[in-house]
């Protein structure tokens, strides 16, 4: 992109013909140039905070959406950042009273790059923070929070954010008049779910968690595949990939384990998304599991 | 004889596959050998320094995670604590030719002068092959063999994944623990973990 401005620069600065104008050409080009490398600079991902209330009431709960927007082939890491990357973090200043109950994140997508496998966010991701309100609150509340992330495409770079708001909000802005319902349903369609149905037993193997799942797939579908995003670190191989066993009653899956794992894990926890073969297409459901491993 | 085609044909599937991604080497034993030029073309071998403890470093200068060591003076500090204590100490390029962290001789000549770095050398391996030899998936991802070529350490510079300079006073570091452990004949408490960086550029 910059080659051809250099040498439009050159062009002009051998130019004999009315030099004063041709330099103070080259000199807007320059700058033109230098603003093109800050851009270069510039951070791949934005991030913004928006809280999905206008006013707030005591001891209740809200939600405040944090969405991170991503240049096209950049990423960020999923909590769990898997072999290289690293968790995006957010640490909130909230008013006196207030806390954060819980933090929900979009499941994220398997990327292998050069052998290496990582847990990762494209294009954008919402995550969801659920605050309480204290018994008492004041007329107006502050809120902000500092984020930190690792933004990566072909190479890596540190990136950081502080976001504020302030509440009640007479006039909340949503991005591209989109509503505060519409952007919770948005963000909820990429967050895992509980699946009652989806009755779980873990046992421990020596390489591997078995997990046999009692669940029924959505009519006519078929099971092809199955990925676990678990939030442990340095206990499954998660550069292999789970495998299916079926029998005439019971779905099987095997987790594999690391040969070099810190521990044993007591509890299968992490996201597990089933692929099924849908007459209509494929369909991905993205479960939350919490079982204690036999 | 017709099935010989068959049997090589499977054999260089088998082999093929491993190469990709070795599983690693495994803690407690025998560090894979291997044979690298160093940014003079000096050739170094494993084998050449048994009898001593190395530590093998994979890096990359442009890596924001490396940068955190650096800039701070934290690698080349550690570097030379213990090279001065008869440790070998190589740092591994394994970045591919176009790939961030890929450099010229001269250009890491020029940057590892500008860092002051105290290694005991910069070893080229921008084929990958001993990058993964070794599974090494980060930069920095820390190795510790002992003198008789057993790997005693391997996993994260510290215990403090980030990218941030002020991190590195109250980070437990996991290689220096390692080394005056085994320097002084005693148990390396943690001999494994998680390594944390950029992913290897192969």
């Amino acid at each position: 992109m910059t080659a051809p401005i250099v040498t439009i620069i050159v062009t002009f600065n051998n130019s004999e013909d009315s030099p004063i104008i041709y330099k103070l050409l080259s000199i807007s080009l320059i700058i033109l140039w230098g603003g093109n490398l800050l851009a270069t600079e510039a951070s791949a991902v934005s991030v913004e905070a928006i809280a999905l209330v206008g006013n707030i009431s005591p001891n209740e709960t809200f939600d405040v959406a944090v969405i991170f927007t991503m240049k096209d082939g950049w990423h960020t890491y999923w909590q769990n950042p898997g072999e290289s990357g690293m968790a995006s973090s957010f640490n909130w200043k909230l008013p006196e009273g207030f806390i954060v109950l819980n933090q929900k994140e979009p499941v994220p997508t398997r990327h292998v790059d050069d052998g290496i496998t990582t847990f990762i966010h494209e294009e954008e991701a919402i995550y969801l923070f659920q605050i309480q309100t204290p018994d008492q609150i004041p007329d107006s509340s502050e809120f902000s929070a500092e984020v930190n992330w690792l933004e990566c495409k072909n190479l890596c770079r540190p990136g950081s954010a502080s976001l504020s708001f302030s509440l009640p909000n007479d006039s909340p802005a949503f991005p591209n008049g989109v509503s505060e319902d519409r952007l919770l349903q948005k963000a909820e369609l990429h967050l895992p779910h509980i699946q009652k149905e989806l009755l779980i037993t873990a046992s421990m193997r020596k390489s591997y968690v078995n997990v046999r799942l009692n669940l029924k797939p959505p009519d006519g579908s078929e099971l092809k595949s199955v990925e676990f995003f678990p939030f442990e670190e340095m206990v499954y191989d998660i550069a292999n990939p789970v495998t299916i066993r079926r029998n005439f009653w019971r779905t099987s899956l095997r987790i594999p384990l690391l040969d070099y794992r810190e521990n044993d894990p007591v509890t299968l926890e992490g996201v597990l998304v089933s692929v099924y073969k849908t007459p209509k297409g494929q369909k991905r459901i993205a479960s939350s599991i919490n079982q204690p491993i036999q | 004889m017709r099935l010989k085609p068959f049997i090589i044909f499977i054999l260089s599937i088998l082999m093929s596959t491993s190469i990709v991604f070795a599983k690693g080497p495994k803690l407690g034993k025998s560090a894979p050998s291997f044979s690298l030029q160093d940014v003079s073309g000096k050739t170094h071998k494993l084998k050449d320094y048994r009898g001593k403890y190395v530590v093998l470093e994979w890096t990359n200068y442009d890596c924001p995670f490396v940068k955190k060591h650096y800039n701070s003076g934290n690698m080349q500090s550690l570097q030379k604590t213990y090279t001065e204590k008869d440790v070998v100490w190589l740092s591994i390029n394994s970045s591919a030719p176009g790939k961030q962290g890929n450099f010229t001789q001269d250009e890491i000549t020029k940057r590892s002068k500008v860092h002051g770095t105290s290694f005991s050398a910069y070893l080229m391996d921008q084929d990958g092959k001993v990058g993964k030899k070794y599974g090494a998936k980060t930069t920095p991802h820390m190795f510790v063999i002992d003198p008789k070529g057993k790997l005693i350490y391997m996993g994260g510079i510290d215990d403090v994944k980030s990218t941030d300079v002020n991190d590195i006073a109250g980070a437990t570091n996991y290689v220096a623990a390692a080394l005056d452990a085994a320097l002084a004949g005693k148990e390396i408490v943690v001999s494994s973990s998680k390594p944390y960086g950029c992913g290897v550029k192969y």
